[in-house]
Parts: C-alpha cells; sequence; structure tokens
C-alpha cells in the first residue's frame, strides 16, 4: 500500500515537471519567433537604409532566434529520446557542449546589441531524485559564469534603453527599454537557478514577456505611418 | 542633426521627398532646395535619380518645372516614418 503510494507520488511529479518542461519551451520558442520577427523587420529596415545599427539589430536577434530555436529543439530531442532517466556520461558531455554553444551564441548576440549602442555613443559623443530529473538535464544549459557576462551585456543595453526612454519619452521606447530589462531579470533568474528550480520558469516567463513587449512595439511601429 | 554630421543619401533622397510632401505633394526646385539644404547641381541630380527609380514626377508647363510626388514615392516616405519610428524605439539614430 506504502508503495503504491509512493509510486503515485512519483507518477504526479514526474507528470508536472514535463508539463513545466513543455510549458518553458513553448515559451522559448514563443521568445524565438518574436526574435526572428524583430530581426527580420531591422533587415528591411537596413535595406531600406543602409544603417550599421540596424544591421546589428537585424544580426543580434537573428543570433538570439537561432540561440532560442536551437535550445528547444535539443531539449526536445532530449526529452522524446528519454534520456532522463539515466543519461550516460558521454551524453551528459554532449548536453554540456550543446550548453555552452547556445550560450555562447546568445552572448554573441548579446555583444551585437552592445555594439550597436557602443557605435551609437561613439557618433553622437555621449532536489529530490525526481526533482532532479528534467531540470538537471535543464539545468546543464546554464553556465552561471556566461550567464554574469550576459547580465554584464544586458546590463550595458538595458541602461541605454533607458537613457533613449528618458529621451524620446515615447511607449515605443518604453516597451525596447521593458523588453531588454525583462530579459536582463530572466538572467538573473537563471544565475541563481541552483537555489530553486522554479526560478527556471521564472526567467523564461520574464524573457517571453520581455519579446512580447519588443513584439507590440513592432505591431506599433508597422501600423503607423 | 549638427551641421557637420554626415547625411546619407537615403536621407536626402527623404528630405527631398518630405518637403515635396509638406507643400501639398507637388512644388518647385526653390522650395526643395531650401526644404532639403541642397545646391542646386546636387538637388538636381537627386532629383533626376528619384524620377528614374519612380518617386517623383516631372511636370513641366510653359514657365516652370514642378516635380510631383508619386504614389510609389508615398509609400516609400510612410515606410521610412515606420523604420525611424522602430529606430527611435531601439535609441538607433539613423
Amino acid at each position: 500500500m506504502h508503495k503504491l503510494k509512493k509510486a503515485q507520488r512519483l507518477f504526479y511529479c514526474v507528470e508536472a515537471l514535463s508539463s513545466v518542461i513543455g510549458l518553458v519551451l513553448l515559451m522559448e520558442l514563443v521568445s524565438s519567433v518574436v526574435s526572428f520577427m524583430i530581426g527580420y523587420y531591422a533587415f528591411k529596415a537596413y535595406k531600406t537604409y543602409s544603417s550599421k545599427g540596424l544591421f546589428l539589430l537585424h544580426s543580434g536577434f537573428t543570433v538570439l532566434g537561432i540561440s532560442l530555436a536551437l535550445r528547444v529543439v535539443t531539449s526536445f530531442y532530449i526529452i522524446a529520446l528519454r534520456v532522463a532517466d539515466v543519461p550516460s556520461q558521454a551524453l551528459r558531455n554532449t548536453i554540456g557542449f550543446a550548453g555552452l554553444v547556445f550560450m555562447l551564441t546568445q552572448l554573441f548576440a548579446y555583444s551585437l546589441f552592445v555594439l550597436a549602442y557602443a557605435l551609437q555613443t561613439k557618433a553622437v559623443e555621449k532536489t529530490s531524485l525526481i526533482g532532479a530529473a528534467f531540470p538537471l538535464l535543464y539545468l546543464s544549459f546554464f553556465n552561471p559564469y556566461l550567464e554574469l557576462i550576459a547580465l554584464v551585456l544586458l546590463g550595458y543595453v538595458s541602461a541605454q534603453t533607458l537613457i533613449n526612454l528618458l529621451l524620446k519619452k515615447n511607449l515605443d521606447s518604453f516597451l525596447v527599454f521593458l523588453g531588454f530589462s525583462l530579459m536582463l531579470l530572466s538572467h538573473l533568474c537563471f544565475l541563481f537557478m541552483i537555489v530553486n528550480e522554479l526560478l527556471l520558469l521564472l526567467g523564461q516567463t520574464l524573457q517571453m514577456i520581455g519579446f512580447l513587449s519588443l513584439l507590440a512595439m513592432l505591431a506599433r511601429v508597422s501600423k503607423s505611418g | 542633426m549638427s551641421p557637420k554630421e554626415y547625411r546619407s543619401k537615403a536621407r536626402i533622397y527623404v528630405d527631398i521627398l518630405a518637403t515635396i510632401m509638406r507643400a501639398g505633394g507637388k512644388t518647385g526646385p526653390t522650395r526643395i532646395l531650401y526644404g532639403a539644404n541642397l545646391s542646386h547641381d546636387r538637388l538636381m541630380r537627386h532629383l533626376s535619380y528619384l524620377i528614374e527609380v519612380g518617386l517623383v514626377e516631372e511636370e513641366k508647363t510653359e514657365d516652370k518645372t514642378l516635380y510631383k510626388l508619386t504614389d510609389k514615392g508615398r509609400e516609400f516616405l510612410r515606410e521610412f516614418t515606420r523604420i525611424q519610428k522602430f529606430a527611435e524605439a531601439f535609441g538607433i539614430t539613423l
């Protein structure tokens, strides 16, 4: 009887975790699509105007979209293989390497945003066994040291968008500031995910809201004119 | 924009088109010249390009020549406004 109860609890926990991971992946997929959309619009704008800043925005959002999409595809693959039960050392190493690649791609994207603003500034002269199953795999996608670099890069970009907001004082600038600030907060959540795994969900939610904020700006801009 | 700052070709085209737009969609070269802050020679060179790509039409009467914004020219200006808003939202100067 006791064993049956334990098995039932185990089953519910695995079900709940699967749902959480599914939700996290869905949110990441949405973020990826939005990132591609913004990257595409920036490319359209670059084609018309040939501005370096627009090209860097296009490259940054496209690289970020690729990074997020790759992570979604790889996570789906890992879940589909059901390797979470007993991951071998070789697989752990491969996942670790994939996590490093994703993080570096993301950092590259953030560096492109930093470069866009840096050029701009120059121009204007201004805990249980069950709990360890899926999250353990997902945790390996995050590297705390690289998260710290991401925080620094996004901190710079957010500060620049705040300065822009204070200068322009319009809703579009606010949505961009909100987008980057939420991305910054999401990385802060990822950094402390080791303390509480639920921070992964919170971080992913914040990241998706950030991208949706950028999407709202894009929709407003597209309707104008 | 400060006087020393470089103005790209696209920016000059937009300034020309916006001047014509402000004048009601059709105007003479003198008004464009002042509005877009260009010398006569440069204005003529840019206008012939804009006519060539179909953004502006030339209307010649007996005593004067007028430059008219085409539908394509209006759409170009609308698209530019969108791009400008997009860039401004990110704080990118065009």
